[in-house]
């Protein structure tokens, strides 16, 4: 699905965090994979990782649990992923939200982004839309910017 | 292990019924390696970044 205008990208991933080890990494998986979602079940991540993990069990006989730990926009289950052991037996699902905005937009954030986790793969990404009624004054984002200005609004953004 | 469940997740990207569930959900489906994922985090961090600091916008 692609649409015409200015997307704003938001990532949907999975990731692990994990310490290589060649020993033990050839016998792997050697018990059930328990996969944290940091969401409800129905969300989006929760969809398509139940989606995803059937077609992973099918193929390769892989046991998964999947475990939703929602909360605190996501961080409750991602603070779960980067504190469990890096064996490989924890894997999850971070999104664009709470991987890089909750880190910029809070003080205190119990793990980092970037430090914390192994990327496995980025599974999906989608779109944020600005939507007014039809019946709304506004026509173009110009007009709503402008009249956010003219209200005193001091962090309007550039489209 | 990285590599092998990339593998088998991006195998099961390509399955029809997630690509249409995943359609459904109004997703792009993404099948690269690993690093398209950290690199992906990398530039949304750079590009928020840079919006938060022009915009002035102080952490909670």
């Amino acid at each position: 699905m692609r649409y015409p205008n200015k997307i704003i990208r938001v990532a949907a991933a999975v990731f692990s965090c994990l310490l290589a080890n060649v020993a033990w990494a050839q016998n792997y998986p050697a018990k059930t994979i328990r996969v944290i979602i940091p969401g409800a079940t129905g969300d989006t991540c929760d969809t398509m990782l139940r989606l995803i993990g059937h077609k992973f069990m099918e193929k390769t006989g892989y046991s998964f649990v999947m475990d939703n730990r929602p909360g605190a926009v996501g961080q409750i289950g991602l603070q779960f992923i980067a504190q469990a052991p890096a064996d490989g037996y924890t894997i999850g699902c971070g999104q664009g939200g709470n991987m890089v905005i909750i880190p910029l937009a809070y003080k205190k954030v119990a793990y980092d982004s970037i430090k914390d986790f192994a990327p496995i793969s980025l599974i999906a990404s989608n779109y944020l839309a600005l939507a007014v009624p039809a019946t709304s004054q506004f026509k173009t984002t110009r007009e709503l910017i402008t009249f956010a200005k003219a209200q005193g609004c001091d962090r309007v953004i550039k489209p | 292990m990285i590599a092998l469940l990339n593998r088998e997740m991006n195998a099961a990207m390509r399955a029809t019924d997630v690509r249409e569930k995943g359609a459904i959900l109004g997703l792009d489906l993404h099948t690269e390696p690993p690093e398209y994922f950290s690199k992906t985090i990398r530039d949304d961090f750079d590009k928020w970044g840079k919006l938060a600091r022009e915009i002035n916008f102080k952490p909670q």
